[in-house]
């Protein structure tokens, strides 16, 4: 009888092992759309034609390579139009995520933090409730010197606490979807 | 006089002899106790027969009559002297024989997993009664066993917590959910088991040989979560209850119903709850509200005495939202979350919303378990079991996305087991089974977001043999198993563009444990237990990969991990001195070669969001050692005071550095006073409680992202009694938590970076039964 049991449930098992679908399907790539993995900082002077350029590109999101981290030179006593573009170049073609972030203003907003003092970064747009972005600035040099400037991206920041509409990100809470440094000369 | 019935009972096989004469109110009913092997004497047993309100002993051969009773439904109370209590409901329509055989309730109480060590009280077996269970009906399982020697909690907040037994949880110790093995994402110390506590009986920890029954055992506890069979009763029973937390303004209602009705015994439960914002002594945790809505429907029916089959069928649905200020985009988030006195995003009023960062999760089971009776002596049992987890996790993303999830996944497993059970013999038992199970784990490719673990499926297969040897003084028992698992993995590259790599998984695992216990006297019994066992790495610690949000952290899997084996030893003494001190003492040594844990990496890793920390998992040696103490002390019977401690301790054994996530030790007092009858009112009891829960001193600076917070003490209070309303049972209670309102953070608790844990908190709740 024990027997004939445990060679029936053999017989059963096995039966279920054979027929069951063994091999997980391929699974569906994301289409990962939300993925940011190009910010471009372009300024372009005021007068002259030199266009600086500062790049992170990381093509394969967070984790695998590297990112590339292009930096650019400023010229002293200058001063600059900037301008910030973020896009997903994993999508064909490369979408840009600058648009979301301006169509969730109120949501976001860029923080400049340079550590040179001959660098000054005033922001120029607003949300529509009067309080900066910062994907457009203006940017002013004076003497030569080099340094950082890290660039933060918040989500959902406190917007109306102290000093965070004229930049000070101490206050500003909320959660970090961009966080880039980039070396700075300027000459 | 003929068979007429035979049934499956909690504790006991009752068998109805109905004779053919007899009527109106001069029958009797008369019965006799039996049992070979029992902790205690047939004799002087106390029978109640409710409706007569009539109490009598049982004599010394164990048989009890009640004459001159009229036709119609008795409930009928036995209470042995070690406490077990058994109320059976029958009807009376002729002069009826009783047979209440205590021993058959080994054979045919469907769970057995520990039956040794459950009768003679081992301190590794321990249980939460239905009767505390009803008493925190607002507590998770986690929470709900939280307290008992050497069990904790790892949590995200309070909505979410999963039990720690001796230094271990998630994937190395088992949750059975009614007998079936709970499959859902234990891998994530932030995934709370999705089982509703109050449809069990009873919760048992059980740390000795019982476990090797179950496939895949993990290393060592297990947690069985167990529903009671249907009384055999041929009334409608059943209860309601309704509880209201004042922490988070909770409700919740709770009940059950059940009839043993001759053509399908069957029994229902539900509940459901609802809770807002909890509050810390100062401020609200914005979104931490939950909700649940659960339900089970079980069937049992005997086709013949050799033959009997019984359906179980559970869903549980929860909703859980996590502190608002919990979700950090990077380190220096976390860093600035750290600081702050308040957490981000808090709200200075109280909210019933739930938006994200949330989870979603639902549980399906299905059960289906036939038993054979080959004779007295041997049955058979042939289980299939179905269950389908989902889980949904949503943050707080860009244009309109929170509302998608950002993890979506949903496991499908299949049991199947049939197990051979050998009781009839006093001094032998044994058992011995084969089981398989099938998974498949899929990602739902909703999220937008590359999955953090990948598909796979895997097949299983085990085999199991058990075997208790019983004297006079001592007992010993033995048990093995052996495991074969086949996982297949279809995974996404990391690197561009994606495509799909697939890794084939192959294991073989074994468990060899050895328990024995020896009676010295009524007044000190010996155990011990030893066992080894393996344990594979999971999908998530081989191939996880890339950042993992909630810790901040890039957790890289390494595919090349080995399995875990674990050499575990206890040794336990229960006793008794000067007659109103009683103990319970464990010390236990677990020894894991190949420990699997995440080792923060001497790396800081660039990305877009900016520098992360990096955490591989690597394997090590490990061990981890405690000592649990219960001590009792009655003052009188109606005095009691019981306590606590637990001392446990972890060590990286190759970089001779502590583990981290191992609990702190702990200590816990109650006083518990029971009032006399008074008015109507009985069981009238109050509990005064004090925990304390000591800092974390075994941790060198570095291991996390912040220091261990400071040691902590919280009171409580309950206060519970049971009155008679027009024959309906009532049973209120008021409970009281951190009565001081004390600010505190535990180690064990995530949200410990971000806020306080919870403040003061009543809880009151009714119980009607029927």
């Amino acid at each position: 009888m024990k027997k004939l049991s445990y060679s029936l449930l053999a017989i059963s098992l096995f039966g279920m092992y054979s027929c069951s679908k063994d091999e997980p399907n391929d699974p569906v790539i994301p289409n990962e759309e939300e993925i940011i993995t190009t910010m471009v900082w372009q300024l372009i002077p005021a007068s002259g034609t030199d266009t600086v350029t500062f790049t992170f590109t990381d093509l394969d999101g967070d984790g695998g390579d590297a990112p590339v981290i292009v930096n650019d030179t400023l010229e002293s006593n200058q001063q600059y139009s900037a301008q910030i573009t973020l896009l997903n170049e994993l999508e064909m073609p490369a979408e840009n995520i600058t648009d979301e972030v301006h169509d969730e203003a109120s949501d976001h907003q860029f923080f400049y933090q340079p550590t040179t003092a001959e660098v000054t970064i005033a922001y120029n747009d607003n949300d529509g409730f009067g309080n900066p972005i910062g994907i457009s600035t203006n940017v002013n040099t004076t003497n030569s010197s080099s340094g950082t400037i890290t660039i933060t991206l918040r989500h959902q920041p406190d917007k109306n606490g102290s000093g965070v509409a004229q930049g000070n990100i101490q206050n500003a809470g909320g959660e970090t979807d961009i966080e880039v440094t980039f070396n700075v000369l300027v000459q | 006089m003929c068979w007429f019935n035979r049934k499956l009972l909690l504790l006991g096989t009752i068998v109805l002899t109905f004779g053919v004469k007899g009527q109106n109110c001069s029958l009797s009913l008369s019965g006799k106790v039996n049992g070979t092997d029992l902790d205690f004497s047939v004799q002087k047993i106390e029978v109640l027969l409710m409706e007569k309100n009539q109490l009598i002993k049982t004599n010394d051969q164990g048989e009890f009559l009640f004459s001159s009773l009229c036709s119609g439904d008795y409930h009928l109370v036995l209470s042995t002297p070690n406490g077990l209590l058994i109320n059976r409901g029958l009807t009376l329509t002729s002069d009826t024989v009783l047979t209440i055989d205590f021993s058959k309730g080994q054979l045919l109480d469907q769970v057995t997993l520990s039956g040794l060590t459950q009768k003679k009280n081992n301190p590794s077996v321990e249980t939460i009664s239905k009767k505390q269970l009803e008493d925190n009906p607002e507590a998770s399982l986690a929470d709900q066993i939280d307290g008992l020697a050497g069990v904790s909690s790892i949590k995200n907040g309070s909505g979410i917590s999963t039990p720690v037994v001796n230094g271990l949880y998630g994937n190395r110790i088992m949750i059975l959910n009614n007998g079936v093995a709970q499959s859902a994402q234990q891998w994530g110390p932030d995934h709370a088991p999705e089982i509703d506590p109050s449809i069990a009986q009873n919760i048992r920890v059980i740390k000795g040989v019982g476990t090797v029954e179950y496939l895949g055992s993990g290393l060592g506890s297990v947690i069985s979560v167990e529903p009671s069979r249907i009384k055999k009763d041929p009334h409608l029973h059943g209860s309601g209850t309704y509880y209201h937390k004042s922490n988070g303004r909770e409700n919740g209602a709770q009940f059950n119903l059940q009839k043993h009705n001759s053509l399908l015994p069957f029994k229902i439960m539900g509940s459901l709850a609802q809770g807002g914002d909890l509050k810390t002594p100062q401020y609200y945790l914005t979104n931490t509200g939950n909700k649940k809505l659960n339900g089970a429907i079980q069937l049992e029916k005997e086709f013949s005495n050799r033959f009997n089959s019984s359906f179980y069928m559970s869903t549980y649905n929860a909703e859980i939202g996590l502190l608002a200020g919990s979700q950090v985009g990077n380190l220096t988030d976390l860093e600035e979350a750290l600081q702050r006195n308040t957490p981000f995003f808090t709200n200075d009023y109280f909210s019933y919303q739930i938006k994200a960062p949330k989870q979603v999760v639902s549980h399906f089971l299905l059960k289906w378990k036939n038993a054979f009776y080959l004779d007295e002596n041997q049955v058979i049992e042939a289980v299939y079991a179905r269950q389908q987890n989902t889980r949904k996790e949503y943050d707080v993303r860009r244009k309109g996305r929170s509302e998608i999830p950002s993890n979506s996944l949903v496991k499908l497993s299949d049991n199947a087991e049939l197990k051979y059970r050998f009781v009839g013999s006093k001094t032998h038992k044994f058992s011995s089974g084969i089981q398989y199970r099938r998974t498949d784990n899929q990602n739902v490719p909703e999220t937008g977001i590359l999955p953090l673990i990948p598909d796979y499926i895997s097949n299983q297969w085990g085999l199991f043999s058990k075997y208790i040897w019983n004297t006079q003084k001592s007992q010993v028992e033995w048990g093995a198993r052996l495991d074969l698992e086949n996982r297949k993995v279809a995974a996404i590259s990391l690197d561009v563009p994606r495509r799909v790599v697939r890794y084939n998984n192959q294991y073989f695992n074994g468990v060899v444990a050895l328990g024995g216990i020896y009676t010295f006297s009524e007044k000190l019994k010996l155990n011990a237990n030893s066992g080894f066992s393996t344990r594979n790495p999971e999908v998530n610690e081989l191939y996880s990969n890339g950042l993992h949000q909630g810790v901040s952290g890039i957790e890289e899997g390494d595919p090349n991990l080995r399995p875990e084996s674990s050499f575990k030893t206890s040794i336990g003494l229960e006793g008794q001195l000067f007659k109103k001190l009683k103990y319970g003492l464990l010390g236990y040594y677990q020894h894991i070669d190949d420990f699997i844990y995440l080792n923060p990496q001497n790396e800081i890793r660039l990305t877009i969001r900016g520098a992360f920390p990096v955490f591989k998992y690597e394997q090590t040696v490990a061990s981890i050692n405690g000592i649990d103490l219960n001590l009792q002390y009655d003052f009188s019977s109606n005095f009691i005071m019981k306590s606590v401690f637990s001392v446990i301790r972890g060590d990286n054994l190759t970089d001779d550095i502590p583990l981290v996530n191992i609990p702190s030790n702990s200590m816990y007092a109650e006083l518990n006073y029971r009032f006399g009858d008074f008015n109507g009112f009985s069981n009238s009891t109050l509990q005064l409680n004090v925990k304390h829960v000591f800092e974390q001193l075994h941790y060198q600076e570095g291991q996390d992202f912040v220091a261990p917070p400071p040691s902590y003490t919280l009171l409580g209070a309950r206060l519970s009694t049971d009155f008679t309303v027009n024959q309906v049972k009532l049973r209120v209670f008021i409970k009281g938590e951190n009565l001081l309102n004390r600010e505190y953070r535990d180690i064990l608790n995530r949200q410990r970076y971000f806020a306080n844990d919870l403040g003061i908190n009543f809880t009151t709740g009714i119980t009607m039964s029927l």
